[in-house]
């Protein structure tokens, strides 16, 4: 079993390593082939390995240590260590099913490409990294996991490095994600000086400290500090306010990337990151509602931004931004078990909605502008099908996967936190609306389609249906995985090891009842409106169009409150301090001398008479020294 | 095989000479030659050991000038194990990667072989006294290699570096014979034991602290006694550069580690808050101005201040795992930023300019040297896995708890470290070329091999560290026992 | 009968002083020469005349090295003193002053 462990990240870096040596000699076909069953080959570990965790004894398993980081003399040995139990076996297998998936997809998304291995080596590379972050049995390792997704999103998002844009957005990305990369750093420091270990799990494990409550000693006070920190990491990672700034730039990468990387797995590393952590967020009241505020402030903002936008991936990248304020909504309201199942599903239908974008773009030669679509449903047939799934499943209509695990991220708002629950709900009502707005006006009303491209469409192949339709058919039925209004728990039961599972709430009927009805009436809403939208009615657009467009000017307000002081503060110390200060100070030594010498040399006149004179009066001076002291030399 | 030192030092010297009388055309093979057997000899000679004294092992002794307490003596403990190694491997990089001026070859490569067999004088002595003369000698080799090939500012450069370091070692050199006047000994075992048994005086101890504060930090380039170093780094030529910010910057932190803590007593120990601070300062300051800079050979100079921080925190705060860290910093800054300095200088030549606004679209048609550079970029970005993180993160976990906000200070200094760096990646290898038809960067077979063992190196200390974090806690644990003489 | 010390001493400060003023006044590089002679001579005086006092030969002795030495001093200078002629033209003291920092 231990090995088993070991080849679900081994698996995709031995893949990442060949593609990334001698990709370019091995041809598409052979490139993306091993890509594509190194990470089938996690797969089938991980399913492997989490099959094994329901049946061992501790819902656990363990790999053996292997050295890493280990300094003699102290107590500090940090090992390669991976465990898995419930909580990341889900996790995993959404990791690498998904992955698979996507490899599959972009086999035939990315040819032709120059870069063509080097994509798959890239992604390889981010499933072994999501795989570590999420199996890591000690925080460095956990760390290694977060900031290599990191390495591998920025290396996914510049991919195509000849676009300026492509490589400022994969830049940002990276410094926006260390920044709360630091936060997690920190914390993990804290935890280090409190717990005086990094290992999770064992006997002496942090996770373990934290769920013995009786002999655990750290303060309150100091648990909400570890805990904010560790969301200021989630939240970089999450997009999360204010640091939400990098997903929809991030865009920019290949839409495969988006739906794997962007939607479905490393931005939902945050979530899993505080989920894994409830126990201590449970011991703050602070940091749960510090939680639940952003999750909900940022999903509400996100969704308002969504509305506006005609890019038909932003509308999805802001969606997913809104998606993981709801999943933070959840965290923050204690209800973890609705966070996880939320990423799960949300990880099938957005993967499957950007797959299915990919698709009409693929079709449209790289036509990624709402404007220029509509009438696609009728030429691009199993695509717009398997988008209408993807769209109902988020929209929250039952009874398919969102609608299950959206309500019980909104029951749990409910009975916790009312305002908070105002904040989701309305959220939910707004993602309805712009999802169907996006899919009325992708594949519905008039073509505005230009002549050429409408005849010369790229159909999807098999390589794009296939995962299509499997994540359309996992979008409809993951809902019933835990739908407790029809009596099926089976996801709450898995994770109770983990996490135990919320008293049944009496509030249930009513949340449902509102969600469903917003649910209808908000795409009722855009369908109407959408339905036969003119193309001059798009041009217009008005200033509060414009404002929530731009995500309510949020870049504008960094580069003028963060860039630009910080760009200034670099100027001013590469140019005053440095150029003045510091070689000042150089300066000043120097000219001191000169000042000194050139006060000195009037006295070397050059006129011989001149020495003599000065000589004779020191002589005379010394002598009579000598003679009114009496001091005699010699003996 | 106690006279580890003595080949290692002589040999390179040996190669020296005979480069002087050999035709020019041989003498980068003998250079190469000279400092590989070097190389090859400290390595076999710190893993079969020697004779050991207190710590140290490899113990020689032998007269100079007795009358003035000046000897050749060495020894080898773990930190100064690691630093000889990667002085001789630098050596070994300076000579072989970079083409020498072509109007001065001989004495391009004669000047890194004695600077490089001076700095491991320094690293390995337990004189004091001899440590000094080594400290101040190997600058003569780097300020001619300065002034005779060094950039356009170059006299600018080598009077600057000269005066600074000059002024903090004249201080040092005083504190060094006080030392002696009052113990009557330049040996450095001596002197500690003297020292942690407390029978020097105090106020003289003060002074000894103060002085070779100055000096070491001075050398380690940090704030605010960096002045001289974006000049400097700037202007020396590259073969020189490697040894100059991988191994002679270090005699500042070894310094610091060897002498003015133990040797310091109370004093020293009350400085370190102080220390710690100007280390968390010099990491966003020297991000700050690595940030605001043109040329790339200048961000990679700049961006040294920014890791020096790091490991001068890791050298003082008295923290095991921080100290190891520290040492282990100091062998990944000199693989990490000579890598890069080798590839700026690659650019340089093959596309004639170091500046970015001339640069871009490196990638498309030097793929190999793109992600080699990439690599070297994200292991001075301390990414995990590469051997950057590894000291970084030791130092600052090291570190925190006794200086919280320091250490978070400089954490943050990562966030600078990825802004500056991408942002010259973003510029230069991105992109599309900007003017004319782009020249190729083409690599020899030499030039390659070695750029690919140190690519190997920034991996494989990242993922396997612990041997050399053994070998450089063997250091920590020693001279921080010293430090607290009751433990003894 | 003899000549009491102090006689010997009084001339030699005479001549001492007047060489001073003889080096410091005049500009022609000869008679400067001639007023250090003087000058040499005037310690020559005293050395000679406190040994013959003191009973002791080292004044003599010393007297001789201090000729021997102005003799080679002399004939070293007029040998510079030929060679600025020869190049300057001049060897007026108060215009030869390339030495003025």
């Amino acid at each position: 079993m231990s090995t088993m462990l070991w080849l679900i990240p081994l698996i995709p870096l031995i893949g990442a390593i060949i593609n990334g040596t001698i990709g370019p000699k091995l041809g598409e076909r052979i490139s993306s082939g091993i890509a594509i069953l190194s990470v089938i080959g996690a797969f089938i570990a991980a399913i492997t390995v989490v099959s094994g965790v329901s049946s061992s004894a501790g819902h656990s398993v363990e790999s053996d240590a292997v050295a890493w980081m280990t300094v003699p003399g102290t107590s500090l040995s940090i090992p390669f260590s991976f465990h898995v139990d419930p909580l990341n076996g889900g996790m995993l297998l959404v990791i690498t099913g998904v992955g698979a998936l996507i490899h599959i997809y972009s086999a035939s998304y990315m040819h032709g490409d120059k870069g063509f291995s080097r994509y798959f080596a890239y992604l390889n590379l981010f499933v072994f990294f999501m795989a570590v972050l999420v199996m890591a049995g000690n925080l460095p390792l956990l760390f290694v996991g977060w900031e290599g997704v990191g390495l591998a999103s920025y290396l996914l998002i510049g991919f195509w490095q000849e676009k300026w844009s492509a490589t400022q957005a994969a830049k940002k990305a990276f410094i926006v994600n260390r920044i709360g990369d630091v936060a997690l750093l920190i914390a993990m420091f804290i935890m280090f000086r409190e717990f005086k270990t990094l290992n999770l799990y064992g006997d002496s494990g942090i996770l373990t400290q934290l769920s013995s409550a009786s002999t655990l000693h750290v303060q309150t006070g100091v648990a909400t500090v570890i805990a904010l920190l560790l969301f200021g990491g989630a939240a970089g990672k999450s997009a999360q306010l204010p640091l939400f700034v990098w997903l929809p730039d991030a865009m920019e990468g290949p839409t495969p990337v988006s739906a794997l990387i962007h939607a479905a797995t490393m931005v939902t590393a945050g979530v899993y990151l505080v989920c894994r952590f409830h126990l201590l967020f449970e011991m703050s009241p602070l940091a749960l509602q510090v939680v639940a505020w952003t999750g909900g402030l940022t999903a509400l903002v996100a969704a308002c931004t969504g509305v506006a936008q005609w890019d038909i991936k932003k509308v999805l990248a802001y969606s997913t931004v809104s998606q993981l304020g709801l999943m933070f909504v959840a965290c923050g309201c204690g209800a973890f078990t609705a966070a996880m199942f939320h990423v799960t599903t949300h990880a099938f239908f957005k993967a499957l909605l950007f797959l299915g974008a990919g698709a009409v773009i693929h079709a449209l030669h790289g036509e990624q502008d709402m404007r220029k679509m509509g009438g696609l449903a009728s030429k691009i047939k199993s695509t717009h099908l398997l988008v209408l799934v993807g769209t109902i499943a988020i929209a929250g209509i039952p009874p398919l996967a969102g609608f299950w695990s959206k309500d019980e991220i909104l029951l749990a708002a409910f009975d916790h936190n009312k305002p908070v629950y105002g904040l989701a709900a309305a959220t939910s009502a707004l993602t309805a609306f712009y999802m169907w707005r996006m899919y009325m006006l992708t594949f519905q009303g008039k073509s505005r389609v230009d002549e050429h491209t409408a005849h010369h469409l790229h159909l999807p192949d098999a390589r794009i249906v296939l995962p299509l339709s499997i994540l359309g058919v996992l979008s409809v039925l993951a809902g019933f995985l835990n739908a407790p209004a029809v009596g099926m728990h089976f996801y709450s039961d898995w994770l109770a090891p983990v996490i135990s599972s919320p008293e049944h709430s009496h509030n249930s009927g009513l949340v449902m009842g509102i969600s469903v009805l917003v649910a209808f009436v908000a795409s009722a809403m855009s369908v109407a409106k959408y339905k036969n939208v003119s193309p001059e009615s798009m041009e217009k657009s008005g200033a509060i169009f414009a404002f929530f467009g731009s995500a309510m000017r949020i870049d504008d307000i960094y580069a003028a409150v963060v860039v630009k002081p910080l760009t200034g503060l670099a100027t001013w110390s590469s140019l005053s301090v440095e150029r003045n200060g510091a070689r000042g100070i150089l300066r000043m030594g120097h000219s001191t001398v000169e000042g000194l010498g050139k006060t000195v040399r009037r006295w070397q006149s050059g006129v011989v008479g001149d020495y003599i004179l000065s000589m004779a009066f020191a002589l005379i001076v010394i002598i009579s020294i000598v003679l009114v002291t009496g001091t005699r030399g010699g003996n | 095989m106690n006279e580890l030192i003595l080949v290692v030092v002589a040999l390179p010297l040996v190669a020296a000479v005979l480069a002087s009388l050999m035709s020019e055309k041989s003498t980068k093979a003998i250079a190469i030659l000279g400092s590989a057997i070097a190389c090859l000899v400290s390595i076999f000679g710190i893993t079969t050991g020697g004779n050991i004294d207190r710590g140290f092992h490899h113990i020689f002794n032998a007269p100079w000038l007795p009358k003035l307490g000046l000897m050749f003596s060495f020894g080898l403990d773990g930190m100064s194990s690691l630093l000889v190694l990667l002085t001789t491997f630098l050596t070994v990089v300076a000579v072989t990667v970079v083409p020498a001026p072509k109007q001065a070859v001989r004495g391009y490569y004669i000047s890194i072989l004695i600077a490089g067999a001076l700095t491991n004088v320094a690293f390995a002595s337990l004189n004091v006294l001899l440590f000094y003369i080594a400290f101040e000698a190997a600058l003569i080799p780097v300020l001619i290699s300065i002034g005779m090939f060094g950039g356009a500012d170059r006299s600018k450069a080598a009077i600057q570096f000269f005066v600074f370091t000059v002024i903090g070692s004249l201080l040092l050199l005083s504190a060094i014979i006080g030392l002696r006047i009052e113990t009557g000994t330049f040996d450095y075992l001596t002197l500690k034991d003297s020292v942690a048994s407390g029978g020097v005086n105090p106020s003289l101890l003060r002074w000894f602290a103060i002085a070779s504060f100055v000096a070491f930090a001075t050398k380690a380039a940090l704030v605010p006694l960096h002045a001289w170093l974006g000049r400097a780094y700037v202007n020396t030529p590259t073969g020189m550069l490697l040894l100059l910010s991988g191994a002679m910057a270090k005699l500042g932190i070894y310094g610091l580690i060897r002498f003015t803590l133990p040797l310091g007593g109370e004093y020293a120990e009350s400085l370190v808050p102080l220390i710690v601070t100007l280390g968390a300062v010099s990491v966003v300051y020297g991000a700050a101005v690595a940030a605001a800079q043109s040329d790339i050979k200048a961000v990679i100079a700049f961006s040294s201040i920014s890791h020096m921080g790091y490991i001068v925190i890791g050298a003082v705060v008295g923290d095991d795992a921080a100290r190891s860290g520290s040492v282990l910093q100091m062998l990944n800054h000199g693989i990490t930023t000579g890598a890069l300095f080798i590839c700026c200088d690659y650019i340089a030549r093959f596309r004639g300019s170091r500046q970015v606004a001339d640069l871009g679209g490196i990638w498309s048609d030097s793929p190999l040297f793109s992600r080699l550079l990439l690599l070297f970029t994200f292991s001075s970005v301390a990414l995990p896995l590469t051997n950057g993180f590894v000291g970084e993160f030791l130092i600052l976990l090291g570190a925190f708890s006794q200086f919280p906000i320091q250490t978070s200070v400089a954490a943050a200094g990562a966030v600078g470290s990825a802004v500056y760096m991408l942002w010259m990646i973003q510029r230069s290898v991105y992109g599309s070329p900007k003017s004319g038809t782009p020249k190729q960067i083409v690599l020899g077979v030499s030039e390659r091999s070695v750029l690919l063992a140190l690519a190997l190196m920034v991996i494989g200390i990242g993922i396997a560290p612990s041997p050399l974090l053994a070998i450089a806690s063997d250091n920590g644990h020693k001279v921080s026992a010293a430090m607290q003489p009751e433990v003894k | 009968m003899s000549v009491p010390l102090n006689y010997y001493i009084v001339l030699s400060m005479v001549l001492f002083a007047l060489g001073i003023a003889g080096v410091t006044t005049r500009r022609n590089p000869i008679l400067i020469f001639m007023s250090i002679e003087l000058m040499l001579n005037a310690v020559n005086l005293s050395l000679i005349a406190f040994g013959r006092y003191l009973g002791d030969a080292g004044g003599q002795m010393l007297t001789i090295f201090v000729m021997a030495v102005a003799a080679a001093e002399v004939s070293v200078g007029l040998g510079i003193l030929i060679a600025i002629f020869r190049t300057k033209d001049n060897v007026d003291v108060d215009v030869l002053n390339g030495l003025k920092g």
